[in-house]
């Protein structure tokens, strides 16, 4: 057992680290990342609400997610855990950020679920980045082999983008939690983190009864000056499909040597990614961007409410490419493959890589299967 | 007199018959190529189409955008699902390694290049082993006359080869992963432990697994040696060579092994070491290179086989 003291509110937060033995070469791993994680948290959302941790690492049995009760979080070490295999500190940081917002997870609700997988999530992009990398696991699970080509938390700031969730963070084991964080992820991509961060932090302060999808709303609504509530709903509205594509680019000379270019949005699912304030009016929420062959290209915002929405324009040039939602705002889409029409596809050297390493892995499958016959 | 083969003279002389036939293993990985290829060629025109809606994102070379990924693959149907990130690199291996131990199941979509794999080799074998028997080029067509007129037996071999593979999956790798292990790994107090009893249940499995490819082997070669006049009888002619030359075979086949996971050993510490270094093109060269190796080692597996039978079974006569 190691004991330490992180600072807190002027007091200190007296911390115990506990191992097996045969895994207590694991413990400064642990410890780095429950200090770095209380000392983010704290600045997030105030002041740890324990005045005493402890931080077990708990030997393996089959679960890689963490646990929280009040004071204490657990989780799982890994007899053979690389350095880049991360999971282990993704784990105690979720549990971390449910000693804040809700340490019998029992008790919490649907919205909260996702609430706590989100701001876990976010932690764990803030305190990892850089060393966070994909590690797939083989043989029954016991080896991990991480992979360098696939960092999952880019430097902050970076404009490289991150994976919305993680499994061992999600709140229910059976992912469904998972849906709501990509809502919020959305909600965070369309407002901005350090407007997602205040109204969480706004929340946080209020009664653990009024944590829900309106009392965000109403932060957001705030914090951005703008009603926030019709588009929040939206989001979390766990029946709401959402799905917008391009339903027609087309290009027609007109008089003196220009094109006109028509550009038809439309929404094919019932969940509305839109602004709507008390008297109905609406707001450009979705933005498109059309690509022309001269090179040029031109930015819209459309209302995600509306069944369709149409764009025309002028140009010397016929557009080659339209695309909804082009930076990936919407993370709810259900398909993005009909977020764009493309016209100038070129071959893609990652395309072509991908696929070649794929073509290696085919080929080891059946080098690997044809030994058995 | 024609004294017995041992073990290390026939792997020795079957390296050295592999290292005598550059245009033979030139070919077998041509084949296996050319099998795998339109499967690939697919799948790359699903991740062109998917990249090609997707904002530009500046990365590395050897990178990849990991929520791409993740869109990718919750569309991901048929092969584009079989797109994991376990196909990068060393990872590959290890993948079609574990899943074989593990007993997971093929995807479905991947189900075509397997079967077609298994009939290619049945052809291959055929040619493969006139060579190898005749001890110098047999030429294209001898190729081609050799594969073709054993084609059927070795298909045959191969079928009855598999089914028992499958059965053995169907019930003892699922009573020793599931109930076996179970029991076993509840008295294991650390990870380390569990790790070791999984390992143990491998051997057990890979040993059952690995004489039933061992009997679709030596028939094969007794069908090429002309001491069978039918798949069964090549079968029964290999279990009985087996039953009398059990060590020999099994050195050998370990002998094989340990060079296999020497080179699998290498493969991973290269990438492990080596980091962005050998990311990006090179690692589907250094993939692909290993993929040439494991064909040669098959190929030097099969050819010290065939040596081990013919010198045995030359004494045997005398």
């Amino acid at each position: 057992m190691q004991a330490g003291r992180l600072p807190r509110d002027g007091g200190a937060i007296e911390v115990r680290y506990l191992t097996a033995r045969e895994l207590s070469a694991q413990a400064p791993r642990l410890s780095t990342a429950a200090t770095a994680a209380v000392t983010l948290l704290q600045d997030w959302f105030g002041p740890f609400p324990a005045e005493s941790l402890t931080v077990a690492g708990t030997p393996w049995r089959g679960s890689d997610h963490g646990t929280a009760l009040p004071g204490l979080v657990t989780a799982p070490l890994r007899w053979i855990a690389p350095v880049r295999d991360q999971s282990m500190e993704r784990a105690i940081i979720g549990a971390l950020v449910r000693q804040y917002f809700a340490p019998d997870v029992a008790a919490s609700q649907p919205f909260v679920d996702s609430l706590i997988t989100y701001a876990a999530t976010r932690a764990v992009h803030h305190l990892l980045e850089g060393s966070n990398f994909a590690a797939p696991r083989f043989f029954g699970g016991f080896v991990p082999f991480p992979l360098r080509t696939v960092l999952l938390s880019p430097p902050v700031g970076d404009p490289r983008p991150r994976v919305a969730g993680f499994a061992e963070l999600a709140v229910r084991t059976d992912g469904r939690d998972l849906r709501g964080v990509r809502a919020l992820e959305s909600l965070e991509r369309y407002v901005g983190w350090p407007t997602m961060l205040a109204a969480l932090s706004q929340l946080r302060m209020r009664d653990a009864s009024e944590w829900t999808a309106l009392a965000l709303a109403d932060a957001l609504s705030t914090l951005r000056g703008t009603d926030m509530r019709f588009l929040v709903q939206e989001c979390v509205r766990a029946d709401a499909v959402f799905d917008y594509a391009i339903g027609d680019l087309r290009s027609q000379a007109v008089a003196s040597g220009q094109v006109e270019t028509t550009v038809t949005i439309v929404r094919r699912g019932t969940g509305r990614f839109a602004i709507r304030d008390n008297g109905g009016a609406a707001a450009g929420t979705l933005p498109v961007a059309v690509r022309f062959a001269d090179g040029r290209e031109i930015r819209d915002v459309v209302d995600g409410g509306a069944e369709s929405a149409t764009l025309v324009y002028t140009a010397p040039a016929p557009a080659v490419r339209a695309v909804v939602d082009p930076d990936v705002i919407l993370l709810l889409d259900a398909d993005r493959a009909n977020n764009a029409v493309v016209r100038d596809a070129k071959m893609s050297k990652l395309g072509i890589r991908l696929a070649m390493h794929w073509l290696a892995w085919l080929q080891n499958t059946m080098l690997s299967y044809a030994a058995l016959s | 007199m024609t004294q017995p083969s041992s073990p290390i003279r026939a792997l020795t002389a079957g390296m050295a018959d592999v290292a005598r036939a550059p245009l033979l293993l030139a070919g077998v990985a041509l084949i296996t190529l050319v099998i795998a290829l339109p499967f690939a060629a697919v799948l790359q025109s699903r991740l062109q189409a998917s990249l090609s809606v997707q904002p530009h994102v500046s990365l590395n070379e050897t990178e990849i955008d990991p929520e791409w990924w993740m869109e990718f693959r919750a569309h991901a149907r048929g092969l584009a699902a079989s797109f994991t990130p376990a196909v990068l690199g060393f990872a590959a291996t290890l993948d079609g390694i574990s899943n074989v131990l593990d007993g997971r199941p093929v995807p479905a979509a991947i189900i075509a290049p397997l079967v077609l794999s298994m009939v290619a080799w049945a052809f291959i074998w055929g040619g493969a082993l006139q060579r190898f028997r005749a001890g110098r080029g047999i030429g294209f067509r001898g190729f081609l006359a050799a594969g073709r007129a054993h084609v059927g037996r070795f298909v045959t071999i191969a079928v009855v080869a598999a089914a028992i593979n499958f059965v053995l999956y169907l019930t003892v790798h699922r009573l020793l992963f599931g109930p076996v292990h179970a029991l076993l790994t509840g008295f294991t107090g650390t990870e380390r432990d569990a790790f070791l009893v999984r390992m143990f249940l491998y051997l057990i499995f890979f040993g059952l697994i690995a004489t039933v490819s061992l009997g679709a082997d030596y028939a094969r070669i007794a069908t090429i040696s002309g001491r069978s006049a039918s798949s069964m009888d090549a079968l029964r002619t290999s279990v009985a060579f087996i039953a009398s030359h059990a060590g020999a075979v099994a050195v050998l086949f370990i002998l094989t092994g340990l060079i296999f996971a020497a080179a699998t050993i290498g493969y991973g510490t290269l990438e492990v070491v080596g980091g962005s270094e050998v990311g990006g093109w090179r690692a589907v060269a250094i993939g692909q290179l290993y993929v040439l190796v494991r064909l040669a080692l098959r190929l030097t597996f099969a050819a010290s086989e065939l040596r081990l039978f013919t010198a045995n079974q030359a004494a045997a006569a005398e």
